[in-house]
């Protein structure tokens, strides 16, 4: 499975576009398009992302899954409490799916930074090389 | 010298076909389906369903839709006995039979359907009204009690820009029931790594699914999440051995005893292997398990019966998993108590003394079930016997599958367990009388498992067109069954403009306090304000027993209580949909009020069409809107 920041951005960014729908009270079927795909998809996609499952089919599931489970835990937790307004319920939404995507993009760089260190040379081999004659006449 | 093929098992690359390009193989595969589609658009386009009749919508399709069906179960038991076919091929079929099957009503009937969907949208509405919800109202209690599914449907409907969620309702059954067939694919491919089998397992449950619990409501979203917590169970707790070899060394002394269980352990354990899911691992098992954690915590807010299928079909599994499977079931009997004693304690202290009498008392609760047919038309009577008889055909299918399993020496415990657990739900309640219904509609994913083993028993076994030939025969066996069953009460679950016209008139007019006088609560209703209005249904439960399917009411209690001082004003709404749904005696004692209430010259019409009137009593005229 490719794992490249394609899709975790992809995620941030339909959230922000829902929010931004949303605050802007826009019309039409672009709206509904994006704000359910968004909510259906893209919170529990974020975070199964983070599972590394090497099966296409079944990490879409779970992320179906995932997505409406979290969509029904922020409006449960919101409405028992007294605190629901529809504002708070997709921001909530859209903050954990951000924070998915952002721990994957985190645990990206992280991979990379590793394997840069381990690709450039240590201080050692940087001395032997000197020893050895070098372009600067250390 | 025969040419043998091997099976390509889950796991393994597609090989590339020599002589052909894979693009025009997988076009060529597609024939049947794109053939299908036009057939289909053409069935819709010569389709009234007002025209229906008591045996429901099958009585006004034209031949072209079975046609088109017809054409997709051909090419889809083509495709799945191809395992050099990409996943896409057998996924568009059954995306394909969904789409016809249960896409049709919402797209030939322009609105809605079924009563208890649009009541749920009342309680979404409320929610988008007044921003929470009321553990204690008294109209429709149990769903402020278990609020999950019509929070997020609020925050979908809110998103989306609408004022209310008739339009994502609407849409809802054929997008739970891809749902439910990714679902069972996952638990198809726990059990085993013959793609062909796992196919044709949801093949045969999306057919065999005559249920109808696919609508927008808790159950449906409950049930979706249940099948990926099963399926996880079975991702990541190994079957364990169940006569391990010190159990057989202590039973030597008994060797047909000794015999017998050696053998059931060859049986039991010889495919504890065969997984077609990757495997996985520990961080990932952690990762899956705290989301099954998650997906038990929603279920118990979302949904009463669930749960409760949830600790006995899980516990069932753990019994051959190791002891770390347990923590599952104990998982969802804490969530759903803890629920039940927090969130749900206002609903709770009512209905509690009621569960605990039904308790223990399987054929009370079996027989609140089924329904008396002889007080219904012979469209109905059809329809039903139809249902029972296609319940027993899947059932005696599958008991076929798992005894041809038993003759390759095969016997999936896991599966057995799963399929078995549903029934001991029966001990506990009736659940309004639909029980039965929600036991098959738990079991039939291993049902489905078992009923394709009759067709791929084993990886080796099956490589002719002759598999493909017997799981057509065996689709339309079950199909036309189903359908009749699945489609049989349409004619009450469909409403026309007229009579919606006639529910938004009502409630757009009666103002807050009002009482609503229905002859039975099958019709659009309670989808706006409804906590507003007091409702008095004539006819208690459409399809009870002879006393309860009738009009309880004579005209002068009717006329007492619509005189009353206790609501500023009363309605009177009689429709077409209310009497479709009720029993001839039912019906026989609506249409007798009606001709009464016009011979009395007590009642005025406020509204009127050909699918509804709606009467207010003379002597209390209500004012009029400004």
């Amino acid at each position: 499975m490719s794992r490249g920041l394609g899709i975790p951005l992809a995620i941030a960014a339909s959230g922000m576009i829902t929010e931004l729908l949303f605050a802007t009270n826009a019309a039409g079927p672009l709206r509904i398009a994006v704000t359910i795909g968004f909510l259906v998809c893209g919170p529990g996609l974020a975070w199964v992302r983070l599972l590394r499952l090497l099966d296409r089919m079944t990490e879409w599931t779970l992320a179906v899954v995932a997505s409406i489970s979290i969509d029904v835990a922020v409006a449960t937790a919101l409405l028992t409490t007294g605190l629901w307004t529809p504002g708070r319920a997709i921001g909530a939404i859209i903050v954990l799916a951000i924070g998915g995507s952002m721990v994957e993009v985190g645990s990206m760089i992280s991979s990379f930074s590793s394997k840069s260190r381990a690709r450039r040379p240590t201080d050692e081999a940087v001395k032997r090389r000197g020893k050895a004659g070098n372009d600067y006449g250390e | 010298m025969k040419r043998t093929r091997m099976i390509r098992p889950f796991g393994m690359s597609r090989p590339t076909s020599s002589g052909f390009t894979s693009v025009p193989v997988h076009l060529i595969a597609l024939i049947p389906l794109i053939l299908a589609i036009p057939l289909w658009i053409a069935a819709l386009r010569a389709t009234d369903p007002i025209a229906m009749t008591d045996i429901g919508l099958m009585s006004v399709l034209p031949p072209g839709f079975y046609v088109a069906l017809g054409l997709i179960a051909a090419g889809a038991c083509l495709a799945f006995g191809r395992d050099s076919l990409s996943g896409f091929v057998p996924a568009a079929y059954v995306a394909a039979w969904i789409a016809i099957v249960h896409a049709t009503p919402s797209i030939l009937y322009g609105s809605l359907r079924y009563s208890w969907a649009w009541k749920h949208v009342g309680i979404v509405e409320y929610i988008q009204r007044t921003g929470r919800i009321d553990p204690e109202i008294s109209s429709l209690p149990v769903y402020h009690n278990w609020p999950g599914f019509f929070g997020a449907a609020a925050v979908l409907t809110e998103a989306a820009g609408l004022s209310n969620a008739l339009a994502i309702a609407r849409w809802a059954p054929p997008a739970f029931e891809i749902c439910f067939a990714a679902g069972v694919f996952l638990i198809a491919r726990a059990s085993t790594h013959d793609r062909r089998l796992a196919w044709l397992a949801v093949w045969f449950f999306v057919l065999a699914n005559w249920i109808g619990q696919d609508y927008f409501s808790p159950q449906a979203l409950a049930y979706a999440i249940w099948l990926v917590i099963i399926g996880i169970c079975l991702w990541i707790f190994p079957e364990k051995r169940l006569f391990v070899t010190p159990v057989v060394r202590l039973a030597q002394p008994w060797r047909p005893v000794a015999r017998t269980l050696t053998v059931i352990d060859r049986l039991t354990h010889g495919h504890v292997t065969q997984n077609g899911l990757p495997p996985l691992t520990s961080t990932q098992r952690r990762g899956l398990f705290a989301f099954a954690t998650l997906l038990l915590a929603v279920i118990a807010v979302t949904h009463q019966l669930t749960p409760v299928m949830a600790v006995l079909t899980l516990s069932a599994l753990a019994l051959v998993r190791r002891r770390s499977a347990w923590s599952l079931p104990l998982l969802a009997g804490f969530f759903a108590a803890a629920w039940v004693a927090t969130g749900a304690a206002p609903y709770a202290s009512i209905a509690l003394p009621e569960i605990i009498r039904n308790l223990g008392q399987p054929d009370a609760n079996i027989n609140a079930n089924l329904i008396d047919p002889s007080q219904f038309s012979s469209g109905a009577r059809l329809v039903s016997s139809t249902a029972r008889g296609v319940t027993a055909l899947v059932s005696g299918l599958a008991l076929l599958g798992w005894l041809r399993w038993l003759q390759h020496r095969r016997i999936d415990l896991s599966l057995t367990l799963l399929a078995v657990a549903p029934a001991g739900v029966l001990v506990l309640n009736d659940y309004g009388g639909e029980t039965l219904f929600r036991v098959y509609f738990f079991a039939l994913p291993p049902l489905a498992v078992f009923i394709a083993a009759i067709v791929y028993p084993s990886i080796a076994a099956g490589r002719t067109i002759w598999q493909s030939i017997l799981s057509f025969a065996i689709s339309t066996v079950i199909v036309v069954g189903s359908l009749t069953a699945y489609y049989g009460h349409e004619q009450s679950n469909y409403f026309p403009p007229g009579e919606i016209a006639a529910a938004n008139f009502l409630t757009a007019h009666a103002e807050s306090g009002s009482l609503i006088v229905e002859g039975s609560s099958n019709y659009p209703s309670r989808h706006d304000r409804y906590e507003q209005f007091d409702y008095l249904s004539l006819v208690a439960w459409s399809r009870g027993d002879a006393t309860a399917g009738r009009n309880a009411y004579s005209l002068a209690d009717i006329e007492a209580q619509m005189a009353s001082d206790d609501h500023p004003a009363s309605y009177l709404i009689l429709t077409r949909s209310q009497v479709a749904g009720l029993s001839l005696p039912g019906a026989a004692s609506i249409a007798d009020l009606r001709r009464q209430i016009e011979i009395s010259g007590d009642f005025t019409v406020i509204f009127e069409n050909g699918d509804a009137t709606i009467y207010v009593l003379a002597s209390r005229t209500p004012r009029a809107n400004p």
